[in-house]
């Protein structure tokens, strides 16, 4: 993660507060600086003072999955074919940094930061060409995909609402820069200071011997850490999209108040599970769906958002408890709760299951070890 | 009246910026100037804060003037015992010492020299590439905040601190107050010693002297420098153990050296040949027991002239 490198943050500081500064220019003055021209340099400089190969794997990067864009747009026949093609030649990259989780050593050069997250956009910019046959200008895609606030872990821009926001954007203020100022040191706050603490208890609680109330302790502390970690980081790039007058999406929305794990994924890292439904949707859902396939389909969504985190075996543990806890919402119809119609216990106590089991699930990030999971686990029976 | 609230949430937020900017300046400044990491027994030292302070005479304030400096790199801190000496020269020796440090903390005037300056070099001492500690103040950018540039000691005093509470043990149970640098005891084994052949063949003894160049710009700064302000400056060739040859590189840089130091008449001492290998710990530090010793037995009565 790029912000907690205190040079990277220099950098990206300095790069959204130049950008935001010829926005108040343009603004003020009427200037018409050409900002959309003036960003990829910006964002290609900056990149290239972290990392050299870096910046060149993304611009050749760019390049290619561009000109594949422009073949599928063009493309009169086996668009289909194509179209799929183009998702896969997208993905090479995100898979060869994989690697070493399949058992092959890895090649220096490719270890490649934020390919998870540029991959997803580059395959939402193909399903902008496929599904909504628009042609896509290279200086908007270029921006795109090297936006920097959100280049290594997201929030995860759409295409047409990035387009939207680079065309029209935020006007900057005192107001707007001051939010931006206060998020900014709350997602700092957040990520440098409440998570490490948590960190750190979260560790003396693990060399506790294990019993019940520890392990539920566990389980609470990982939770928040990683809130802590992952709303931290998204406040920050929030922040600094803000100063630069783009809009960037909100990753959390109250998770706490979600009644059922299907509502859950729309409140928590909104902009990732929102992406994958929403992708496997319009390719496999057009139609109208039955309990068990839209079960089978919220199962697939999670197995592959598991997979997406990392290729092991702790993932693929993930993707199957999750998966079915949503499979079995969809079959007993208990996807959602309409707060307005049930009583406020039952709402609550809906809630408080939910993030429960989500919690569980936060060991997979906070513990490396299987065997450390086991044993957190195993300490939920002993009283 | 809605443009009238626009207006004052703006004007609002200008000023809640601008405050905040100030707030952090005067909270930079106060920690700048009372720079508790340096001070506080709670924080780690590192070479160049023992030697401040190690030499405060008065508890409120740091020396930084002083009359006469043994300046050089961990060889000098193992060769040099200054608690034995008769000449009064300081040990300026620190780990990772180049002669750009020495410049930097002459300029930053973080110490002032009045009288004499003793250069203890070796080739290392010349190294451009050669690794730093970069907790040396001199190393801080104007613009890094005081917290940010001690970010890791301040880091691992808060997190033991916390461990300390989770564990209800009071926040600070380890204070610093041992400020001997560290000395180097016993004599490494044949096995030992090839075994720092290899790691310092590999890491340095294939370095041109291109790499070295920055370090021989500094020393014409620093022999500038002394004659401008009056200041004896001599230098003094650290030993060498004499289990290994001196490398081509390393002779190539000695050569340069000298050279600019010939052409600035400045004395030299040349030890590197005068000790045995017993009375080295490693290839260039010489044991507490006996190096130091003879290296005092030698160097004391020169340093004295």
């Amino acid at each position: 993660m790029w912000f907690l490198d205190a040079n990277t943050l220099f950098l990206i500081s300095a790069a959204v507060i130049l950008i935001g500064f010829m926005r108040i220019l343009n603004q003020t003055f009427q200037l018409n600086l050409p900002i959309k021209y003036i960003m990829p340099f910006v964002e290609v400089g900056v990149i290239y003072y972290i990392d050299s190969k870096l910046a060149i794997f993304y611009m050749v990067y760019i390049v290619i999955t561009y000109l594949l864009g422009v073949l599928l747009y063009k493309a009169k026949i086996f668009r289909k074919t194509l179209f799929f093609i183009c998702c896969v030649i997208a993905c090479i990259p995100f898979f060869l940094n994989r690697m070493p989780a399949l058992g092959i050593e890895n090649i220096n050069f490719l270890i490649i930061i934020g390919i998870s997250y540029c991959m997803l956009k580059v395959i939402d910019t193909y399903f902008v060409i496929y599904y909504g046959e628009l042609k896509i200008k290279l200086l908007v895609y270029i921006n795109y995909i090297l936006f920097l606030p959100v280049f290594t872990s997201g929030p995860i821009h759409r295409f047409q609402d990035f387009k939207k926001s680079l065309k029209y954007p935020l006007h900057i203020d005192g107001v707007l820069i001051a939010q931006s100022i206060k998020r900014l040191i709350r997602g700092l706050f957040k990520k440098l200071v409440m998570a490490e603490i948590c960190m750190l208890i979260f560790q003396q609680l693990l060399s506790v011997e294990s019993c019940w109330y520890v392990s539920w302790g566990i389980i609470l502390l990982s939770y928040l850490i990683l809130w802590l970690d992952f709303s931290g980081y998204s406040d920050i790039a929030i922040a600094f999209g803000n100063i630069a007058a783009i809009r960037v999406p909100e990753n959390f929305k109250h998770p706490l108040r979600s009644a059922s794990m299907t509502q859950f994924w729309r409140n928590w890292h909104v902009t990732l599970s929102d992406y994958i439904r929403e992708h496997i949707y319009i390719i496999v859902a057009k139609k109208k769906l039955n309990k068990f396939k839209s079960g089978l389909l919220a199962f697939l969504t999670m197995s592959l958002m598991a997979l997406w985190h990392g290729f092991n075996f702790n993932f693929i543990i993930s993707g199957f408890y999750l998966g079915m806890i949503l499979f079995f919402e969809n079959i007993f119809k208990l996807t959602t709760v309409n707060r307005k119609k049930v009583n406020k216990v039952y709402f609550y106590s809906r809630c408080f299951i939910t993030n429960l089991l989500f919690a569980i699930n936060t060991l997979i990030f906070t513990l490396s070890e299987p065997a450390e999971i086991f044993k957190v686990i195993k300490g939920l029976l002993i009283f | 009246m809605n443009k009238m609230k626009i207006k004052k949430n703006n004007k609002l937020s200008i000023i809640f910026i601008i405050g905040l900017f100030i707030i952090l300046v005067v909270i930079d400044k106060l920690f700048s100037m009372f720079d508790p990491v340096a001070s506080l027994e709670v924080f780690y030292k590192n070479d160049f804060e023992k030697t401040w302070l190690s030499h405060q005479d008065n508890k409120e304030e740091i020396e930084r003037i002083y009359d006469k400096v043994f300046f050089g790199n961990s060889t000098v801190i193992a060769a040099y015992a200054e608690e034995k000496s008769i000449s009064g020269y300081v040990n300026m020796g620190m780990d990772y010492a180049t002669i750009k440090d020495l410049l930097e903390i002459l300029e930053g005037e973080f110490v002032q020299i009045t009288d004499e300056l003793v250069l203890g070099i070796n080739y290392l001492t010349f190294l451009d590439t050669f690794d730093t500690n970069p907790s040396y103040i001199w190393h801080k950018k104007p613009w890094e905040p005081y917290l940010y540039f001690h970010r890791d000691r301040l880091h691992s005093f808060i997190t033991e601190g916390i461990k300390n509470v989770l564990v209800r043990e009071s926040f600070v149970t380890v204070k610093y107050t041992d400020l001997n640098k560290y000395y180097y005891y016993g004599v490494l084994s044949d096995k030992e010693l090839n075994e720092k052949i290899e790691i310092h063949g590999k890491k340095y003894w294939s370095i041109s002297t291109s790499e070295y160049q920055e370090n021989m710009v500094a020393l014409k700064y620093i022999i500038d420098y002394c004659n401008q302000r009056g200041v004896r400056l001599r230098c003094v060739w650290m030993p060498w153990n004499p289990y290994v040859d001196k490398p081509v590189n390393v002779l190539e840089v000695e050569e340069q050296v000298n050279q600019i130091l010939e052409q600035a008449g400045i004395e030299v001492l040349n030890l590197s040949n005068n000790f045995s290998r017993e009375s080295f710990h490693d290839l260039g530090h010489l044991n507490y027991a006996t190096g130091r010793n003879k290296f005092m037995g030698v160097i004391d009565e020169w340093l004295s002239q």
